[in-house]
């Protein structure tokens, strides 16, 4: 039919508007949610029914935010966190990449490596952060420490199943058209090993952070987790919360930016 | 001894020295429940400068062994693979292997995939984009330069890997049933194309496929391969049709239909003994 074409783009120009809205609807869904919350928290607090000495208040949480980013108190403590794991998460990449790349080069180093990282893999790491402390003092380096050993373990498996996993075909298809064992690198090794990076990705950049921030709560001078412990000691719930919302918005924050990255590298996989 | 003369080699090629030299060739694999499967034994043909030969069989007589032996993809058990006289020993860059699967780099796109054996070879920039874009539109891709793979339809992946091997102009090509997902008309320009590199230049082909007629039509001969296991040359018939021939027209002659007739009859007989053996 002569209108096919006509209609099937106004349905799609449809489609694509519905979407549009429903995507701002769900958007404005989650945000009034959230505003309801918080009001009925506010009130609640007014009200008498919530305990603002254990839960605090909205306004409370915004003004201890204030004072914090106002004095500038909060920047030495979020300061070291971030230090301690991209520090942490950096050292453990690299770490867990070399590591990975040597297993699948020497069936040697594969035995020795394969049963200790199944077995760091298969135990909550984080109860390491005590003996780091006691081993490295309560500087940053016993912090990197957790968090190097939390992210290195995820990542090696990451790129070992990467480099496992690589398309068989395409090595010969790189073979065949005479590449060298650099082009077999580029080409076919290292974007399959990312891929597979990506998708640990996010799961280590949380780790980084949790093993900084429970090596603080084990001992630490500074810090987020340092400032929490802090706050509980001193009974201070609006200090508590604060950094909570502060360690959130950081962490949402490298998420934006990996899936900013993630979908320029990976910009292939999309149909 | 056409071999035993390239070997010695001494006062130069002639003009009957085999391009591909093939001589008492055997290959087994080992099979899940612990055996081997000999899938090819005692298998010798010679393939001569410029000549398009093509290889049918049945399913599982080890064709496509036989073009990874000569790719240096794998190493036979038994006999001696020769490329213009020198054993083959590991990947030869004179060569050109389209594969039967397209085997497409799905993070390079439709460009940088047929780009990938010039830059290889170290071709200088301009040249490689002139060749490319020629590539792309002779195989009706233009257009499509910065699609990645997984946007494109399996006939279309399929001609990216042709254009892949064909740019960078392989003496001896290889082809593993290249045309068995093209529609009817690409596959009649892909194989026009394929026919005219042939007849203009030096180059080589050796074409396995199950299409016998696609076979007839394109080849200077045809070998037939027995059902495996064990698989040998069975017959090997020369088409006496002369080129440049006309894809269309060339079913219509009489040589075509009797040739047809003759190593279907063969083929008929192979592809019995394989149902006989595994009546699955």
């Amino acid at each position: 039919m002569a209108a096919t074409p006509v209609s099937s783009a106004l349905q799609r120009a449809a489609r694509r508007l519905r979407l549009g809205v429903s995507v701002g609807r769900r958007g404005a869904t989650r945000l009034l949610l959230a505003l309801s919350i918080i009001a009925v928290w506010e009130a609640g607090v007014h009200a008498g029914w919530i305990d603002p000495f254990f839960f605090s208040s909205p306004s409370g949480i915004a003004a201890m935010l204030a004072r914090q980013f106002g004095t500038g108190t909060i920047y030495k403590h979020l300061a070291a966190t971030l230090q301690e794991a991209l520090w942490g998460l950096g050292l453990g990449f690299l770490a867990g990449a070399a590591l990975a790349w040597l297993a699948t080069r020497s069936e040697v180093i594969a035995d020795l490596l394969d049963p200790v990282l199944l077995l760091l893999n298969s135990v909550p790491r984080i109860v390491l952060a005590p003996i780091f402390v006691m081993w490295l003092g309560i500087g940053l380096n016993s912090k990197i420490a957790v968090s190097f050993f939390l992210v290195f373990v995820v990542i090696f498996f990451a790129v070992s199943s990467g480099i496992r996993e690589v398309d068989r075909t395409l090595v010969e298809r790189i073979v065949v058209l005479g590449g060298s064992s650099r082009d077999l690198l580029v080409e076919v090794y290292i974007p399959s090993v990312l891929s597979w990076v990506f998708s640990s990705l996010r799961v280590a950049v949380g780790f980084a952070f949790t093993g900084a921030i429970v090596g603080e709560f084990v001992g630490a001078s500074s810090g987020l987790g340092y400032l929490m412990n802090f706050a509980q000691g001193s009974q201070n719930a609006s200090l508590m919360m604060a950094t909570v919302v502060v360690i959130m918005a950081v962490i949402a924050a490298l998420f934006a930016v990996l899936e900013r990255v993630e979908r320029r590298l990976i910009a292939w996989k999309q149909p | 001894m056409l071999v035993a003369d390239a070997r010695a080699g001494g006062a130069g090629p002639g003009p009957a020295l085999p391009k591909i030299a093939i001589h008492d060739v055997a290959k087994s694999f080992p099979t899940p429940d612990g055996g081997r499967y000999q899938a090819l034994e005692g298998v010798s043909f010679d393939v001569l400068p410029g000549e398009f030969v093509s290889v049918v069989g049945p399913s599982g007589c080890g064709k496509s062994t036989l073009l990874r032996l000569l790719a240096g993809l794998a190493a036979p058990d038994a006999g001696e693979l020769l490329l213009d006289g020198r054993p083959v020993r590991g990947v030869d860059r004179r060569l050109g292997f389209v594969f039967q699967q397209d085997a497409l780099l799905p993070w390079r796109t439709v460009y940088e995939n047929v780009a990938l054996g010039l830059r290889m070879r170290k071709l200088p920039q301009a040249e490689v984009r002139e060749r490319v874009s020629e590539w792309l539109v002779r195989v009706g891709l233009r257009g499509f330069e910065r699609y990645y793979p997984a946007r494109l339809s399996g006939g279309m992946r399929k001609r990216v890997a042709i254009a892949q091997t064909l740019c960078y102009e392989p003496d001896v090509i290889l082809m593993d049933e290249p045309f068995a997902h093209l529609d009817v008309q690409t596959r009649y320009y892909v194989e026009e194309d394929l026919m005219q590199l042939c007849v203009a230049g030096q180059r080589t082909i050796l074409f396995v496929t199950h299409d016998l007629d696609e076979a007839i039509g394109l080849s200077d001969r045809v070998i037939v391969l027995s059902a495996g296991p064990s698989s040998r040359v069975r017959t090997t018939q020369r088409v006496a049709i002369p080129r440049p021939r006309n894809l269309l027209e060339v079913r219509a002659d009489p040589r075509f239909a009797a040739l047809s007739r003759h190593l279907w009859q063969q083929l008929f007989e192979e592809v019995s003994r394989t149902y006989g053996r595994d009546p699955r």
